[in-house]
């Protein structure tokens, strides 16, 4: 059966490459690139995008052919795999970028302090409600009552402090605090450094001395990422030059514009059990970085605390 | 009380059997506390912390970490044992049985991949947060909230899509 892709990641090979089938989900299979440190993913899905991403979209696809440990190999953009009648033609799809470094965020908008808001409060009320290991608004008040919180807290804080003096060395060692932490195969401290960089990406903007340590930290965040799941580490590779899903893309749009920002959270928030909660509260901490805007909550109380 | 471990090799589940997962080791005869994590140093680190693990076992990223705590070597023996068939049944099944796509209802939000291992699950911390009575933004957080409640009874939005991870 040969299927067309609805749309391909912008870091997707589109002609010739060959990779073994390295885990398998219900709607999605990773692929781990021949010779390549990093992982593609074939994902079966109406809309959501990755910068790895190959997607389909089909009702009851069958995946069942396909097990971890089978070779996948794309000739003249067609991927195929081995033992498997399944084949999905990469030609002539559209190619899904992410353009989080290009949204220039400027939190010093009244539309984008007030879409930051009812993100805030949207992300918080689910983390409540979905009775969350790590819930934002705890983070900043000392209200922590898991483990996996109270780990988190001081390193998101120093995280923070650390960005905002441009202290390269101290973010590291706070970013080493959260790598692989938590639960899920994209543990919740990857899933804070993810968004936390998409907050960073979205307003960079050209402001060299941003971008310059956003990079650098990347660089390095990437040698750190080797402390994490193969999964966790591709999403976090990916967020080091600014590739985001398009969930967490929307979000930042959203917020940027002051458009559509209640239905944006919403999404973003529902992806996998905790990591969309976990990515938008990185990533909403983020976007408080490098600008002095009081009246976001606990911008005081950050810097305060730190 | 006594905490048993075992390691599982480059096993990745979806959140949906994680849970799953880690609700029926739970509520296994004489287990206290259970956690299913990736072995990073982090998550070991906090184990330890914890008191779940008496001490650090080498971290392996891409495998998952099983800890539980209960009433004697026994409880947590049987545990683990159960926990190791339950993983490899739903790899039978994802593998070769149904294999593909599942369908979830939108108001579960759950129509695909990303995939999470399980947290541990606390009774008490759940109690105290209702107790607390969510968000403690006033009006607002209300508001929002009662947002979150509607889309889910309606089954708002389009179910998450996601990836594994």
């Amino acid at each position: 059966m040969q299927l067309r892709a609805a749309s391909i990641g912008e870091t997707v090979p589109r002609e010739t490459f060959d990779a073994v089938i390295q885990s398998v989900f219900d709607t999605a299979v990773n692929l781990r690139l021949a010779d390549e440190d990093r992982l593609i993913t074939l994902l079966i899905s109406e809309g959501y995008e990755l910068p790895q991403g190959i997607r389909i979209w089909k009702n009851d696809l069958s995946l069942q052919t396909l097990t971890p440990g089978l070779r996948a190999a794309a000739r003249g953009g067609v991927l195929r795999f081995d033992s498997s009648p399944l084949a999905v033609d990469l030609r002539g799809a559209p190619v899904w970028k992410c353009r989080v470094p290009e949204l220039h965020a400027d939190m010093n908008l009244a539309v984008t302090q007030k879409a930051w808001s009812i993100a805030w409060d949207l992300l918080n009320v689910e983390q409540e409600i979905s009775n969350a290991d790590i819930i934002a608004d705890d983070l900043f008040q000392g209200n922590l009552d898991s483990p996996l919180s109270q780990r988190i807290a001081k390193p998101v804080l120093h995280l923070i402090t650390s960005t905002e003096h441009y202290n390269l060395e101290d973010a590291l060692l706070a970013a080493a605090k959260m790598i692989g932490l938590g639960p899920g195969v994209t543990p919740s401290g990857d899933d804070i450094l993810i968004g936390f960089l998409a907050g960073l990406w979205s307003m960079a903007g050209q402001d060299q001395k941003q971008l310059s340590f956003i990079r650098s930290f990347g660089a390095e965040l990437v040698q750190l990422s080797k402390g994490t799941s193969e999964i966790s580490r591709t999403y976090i590779y990916h967020a080091t030059q600014g590739q985001f899903s398009s969930s967490l893309s929307q979000l930042a749009e959203a917020i940027a514009t002051g458009d559509g920002v209640e239905e944006a959270t919403q999404t973003a928030m529902r992806v996998g059990h905790s990591s969309g909660m976990d990515s938008v509260t990185g990533l909403l901490i983020g976007l408080c970085i490098w600008n002095e805007v009081s009246t976001i909550p606990h911008r005081g109380r950050i810097k305060e605390v730190t | 009380m006594t905490t048993s471990q075992r390691m599982i090799k480059n096993l990745y589940r979806d959140s949906v059997s994680l849970m799953q997962f880690s609700e029926k080791l739970h509520a296994l005869d004489g287990i206290k506390q259970a956690s299913a994590v990736m072995a990073t140093e982090n998550n070991i680190s906090l184990l330890v912390e914890a008191g779940l693990l008496a001490s650090a076992v080498p971290p392996s990223p891409n495998d998952l970490l099983i800890v539980v705590e209960g009433r004697d070597e026994a409880s947590t023996g049987a545990a683990l044992e159960k926990a190791e068939a339950m993983l490899k049944q739903k790899s039978a099944d994802a593998y070769a049985g149904e294999g593909g796509v599942r369908r979830v209802p939108p108001a579960q939000h759950r129509d695909g991949a990303r995939v999470h291992v399980v947290c541990q699950f606390r009774p008490d911390i759940h109690a105290r947060r209702v107790r607390r009575g969510g968000g403690a933004q006033g009006i607002a957080t209300r508001s929002a909230r009662d947002d979150v409640q509607r889309q889910r009874q309606h089954g708002g939005g389009d179910p998450a899509e996601t990836l594994c991870a």
